[in-house]
């Protein structure tokens, strides 16, 4: 209990709402391809990162998608913000960001596209080929300026690949459209927040993935899986697939349809977001690596077995050595895993999640330390368990035993 | 409010940054002391209330003064108790005006620094359910002997203000908030003299000359300090740091923005090598935990996203309604 601090949960109330919309963005790309508009490659298959090198090739396609979401012209109203909002605004502030690698003057150029098709809107681009009132967009400049041209008052379109990701506080944006394909998380919910600035006391943030392909589109998995994981641990909760709905039930996530937004109920999401791998990518960014002593984490990283025959790896197997701590002055950072190494470690670490059931069902067991005994008293299972999973047996073994993967995992992964 | 009272506020316009309007105004019980320096404050513009209107009008702060006022003997209504207050803060434009050639946030940490020196109460601030139970958290890590705390804290969250609860609470002397985003300095002084709870703090900007006079002299009084520390890369860097952690004095070290700079090597080192025994640490970010981490021993993790804050919310709604 705090000593000089109380709660004011008045204070609770101030975060703005927010929902999720999936948006299908083959209606227009079809008929683009149908009328001719988009170059050979575009057509064969789309994607943000394509359009983004060249969006003259692929105009068409981006014209017909702006004349969908904001004028509900082409008959597409899958895209048709105000149909799936239900939410009509006489003046619409929209956020959206194209892929991070877009290029300035590539930027300035769908820009300039964004204006031509959407007349009535004020399209503002960030980036640093930009001016405005005869001054350079810089990240400090950005938030000031398109302050400026909201207080004029005519529906406006903000585009931005890098800039205003952060510390860009516009209390009015309350549409933000994800235009690209894959992003890291952290920075999809960094831009994801630009629409979470307070602004009126009813004001909910809606957050739309446009997208080529919406069953394998992760853009809101991970802040979903990591609240979860949250919340399972902060509640004590047994099962984590309830920790899921719970959170489920809190975050509108719908998906556009040509008669309206329909909420996802929380079964199918979650079987789509196992379909599409989502949850052991997250769970594996999850796990806690800094438990895992680092000759392990070079095991890992390296995906070679015999690694795991070395001193150092059987001594962190065995237990004999303690995960690095700095408890005392001058000792060294944990630099002994390097990013790089980490990020492969990652990799092998999902790839176990994703195959736990391979352990499970080849011992029938539900326990994954019950599986674990079983394996280890029967020499083909190890064999068998090494062969699939390109890793000593102990490596899995020490995974469990120091909790870095665990029945939780077990719980959501093996859901059906 | 139940009795008449003294206010001060603070205004200043959007688009001329670097100058700004303290002033007065005598709040009748009864009424809402907001409303009424809002109505003063586009009175006082006379024939531009259109800049009011437009929100053009930024209005940095409202302080309650009736204490200081009475002790003073300028409670009552058109005692010029602003005139009295300004005459402390300097930086008039002109001998008579009311105008401070100074931008809003730093004339608010003015103001509110010499409220605390004169023994007005500031406000209290209270936190959020969200951030009281985290707070718990990361002071029972500390109590368990976790050094350093990771902390993945969403937008809307309030990072500066729950990181400073965590340091009233803990304790140390000093406090070393240290990031390569200088804007980060300002919020935490803007935010936290704004609050009782942070009155006995000194501010102290180590980009100063005399920022080791100011550290001691404030130490002397028996205050504890808030110590800004930027992590670019400069000539005295290294010699900042081994003043502010060179000695011992309990310290409490927050790394803010630190998946933003802070995170490379050259940043964090320079901190982890003074990683000792007086020193707790929270590395605090928005996103990118790893990245914020990717050098740093982290004995503990907490974590809060946006929906949790959501889910709080909802919980909290369901209970003022039952």
């Amino acid at each position: 209990m705090l000593k000089q601090f109380n709660i004011n949960s008045d204070r609770d109330l101030l975060v703005p709402d927010f929902a999720c919309y999936q948006m299908n963005l083959m209606g227009p790309v079809n008929a683009a391809i149908a009328a001719g508009e988009v170059d050979e490659d575009f057509s064969n298959l789309p994607s943000w990162a394509k359009f983004a090198a060249n969006p003259i090739k692929s105009k068409g396609f981006f014209t017909r998608t702006l004349e969908a979401m904001f004028l509900g012209q082409g008959g597409h109203d899958e895209l048709n913000v105000d149909l799936q909002t239900e939410d009509y605004k006489s003046q619409r502030v929209s956020m959206m960001f194209m892929p991070a690698n877009t290029r300035n003057d590539v930027l300035e150029l769908i820009g300039n596209i964004a204006q031509e098709t959407l007349p009535g809107f004020e399209v503002v681009v960030l980036c640093g080929a930009v001016k405005h009132n005869g001054r350079r967009i810089t990240n400090r400049y950005a938030e000031q300026a398109v302050k400026e041209i909201v207080e004029q008052g005519k529906p406006t379109l903000i585009i931005a690949a890098q800039m205003a990701q952060r510390s860009f506080s516009i209390p009015e944006i309350t549409e933000l459209y994800l235009a690209y394909d894959r992003g890291e998380n952290g920075a999809t919910i960094q831009k994801m927040s630009r629409t979470l600035t307070p602004g009126d006391t009813n004001k909910v943030g809606r957050i739309f993935s446009l997208s080529f392909d919406p069953n394998r589109d992760d853009k809101f998995d991970a802040m979903i899986i990591e609240t979860a994981n949250n919340y399972y641990q902060r509640k004590e909760l047994k099962d984590f697939r309830e920790a899921m709905k719970d959170v489920l039930k809190t975050i509108d996530i719908f998906s556009c349809t040509s008669d309206g937004a329909i909420k996802m109920d929380i079964d199918t999401y979650l079987e789509n977001a196992l379909a599409r791998k989502a949850v052991s990518r997250v769970l594996g960014k999850l796990i806690d690596i800094s438990k895992i002593d680092t000759a392990v984490i070079s095991a890992l990283a390296s995906g070679n077995r015999d690694i795991s025959k070395n001193e150092k790896v059987q001594a962190a197997l065995s237990g004999k050595t303690k995960k690095l701590k700095i408890k005392h002055k001058n000792k060294k950072s944990n630099k002994d895993s390097k990013p790089s190494e980490i990020a492969k470690a990652r990799e092998t670490l999902v790839f176990v999640l994703e195959n736990l059931d391979y352990i499970l069902y080849g011992t029938n067991t539900t326990q994954i330390t019950d599986a674990l005994v079983k394996i280890k008293d029967n020499e083909t299972f190890v064999k068998a368990v090494e062969d699939r999973f390109g890793l000593d047996f102990k490596i899995i073994e020490y995974l469990f035993k120091i909790g870095a993967i665990n029945q939780k995992h077990i719980q959501l992964l093996d859901f059906f | 409010m139940v009795q008449d009272k003294m206010y001060c506020y603070l205004w200043e316009e959007v688009d001329h940054p670097g100058e700004c309007k303290f002033g007065e105004r005598w709040v009748l019980a009864g009424q809402d002391p907001e409303v009424e320096c809002r109505k003063r404050i586009r009175e006082s513009l006379g024939v531009r209330k259109d800049i009011f209107d437009q929100g053009a009008v930024r209005i940095v702060a409202l302080w309650d003064v009736s204490d200081v006022a009475k002790k003073v003997e300028r409670y009552y209504q058109r005692s010029r108790m602003d005139d009295y207050l300004r005459e402390f803060i300097g930086h008039r434009k002109g001998s008579t005006g009311e105008i401070h050639k100074l931008n809003g946030d730093d004339m608010k940490v003015r103001v509110n620094k010499l409220l605390a020196k004169l023994g007005q109460p500031l406000v209290t601030a209270g936190l959020s359910t969200k951030q009281y139970e985290v707070a718990e958290e990361v002071l029972a890590a500390f109590d368990n002997d976790n050094r350093v705390v990771l902390a993945e804290l969403c937008a809307r969250f309030g990072k500066t203000i729950w990181s400073g609860a965590v340091a009233v609470e803990q304790g140390a002397d000093i406090v070393v908030v240290a990031s390569y985003v200088k804007t980060v300095f300002t919020s935490f002084a803007t935010d936290l003299t704004s609050f009782q709870q942070f009155a006995n703090y000194a501010h102290v900007d180590t980009a100063d000359a005399d920022y080791q006079e100011q550290i001691e002299a404030a130490l002397a009084d028996g205050k504890k300090v808030f110590a800004y520390l930027s992590l670019a890369n400069g000539s005295k860097r290294q010699e900042r740091i081994d003043y502010l952690f060179d000695n011992k004095i309990q310290k409490l070290l927050i790394v803010d923005e630190a998946d933003f700079g802070a995170h490379q090597i050259k940043q964090a080192q320079p901190l982890i090598d003074k990683l000792d025994d007086l020193v707790y640490t929270i590395i605090m970010t928005g996103t990118n935990a790893e990245r914020a981490a990717t050098h740093w021993p982290i004995d503990s993790l907490v974590s809060v996203t946006y929906p949790e804050l959501l889910i709080q919310k909802k919980a909290t709604k369901n209970a003022q309604t039952v």
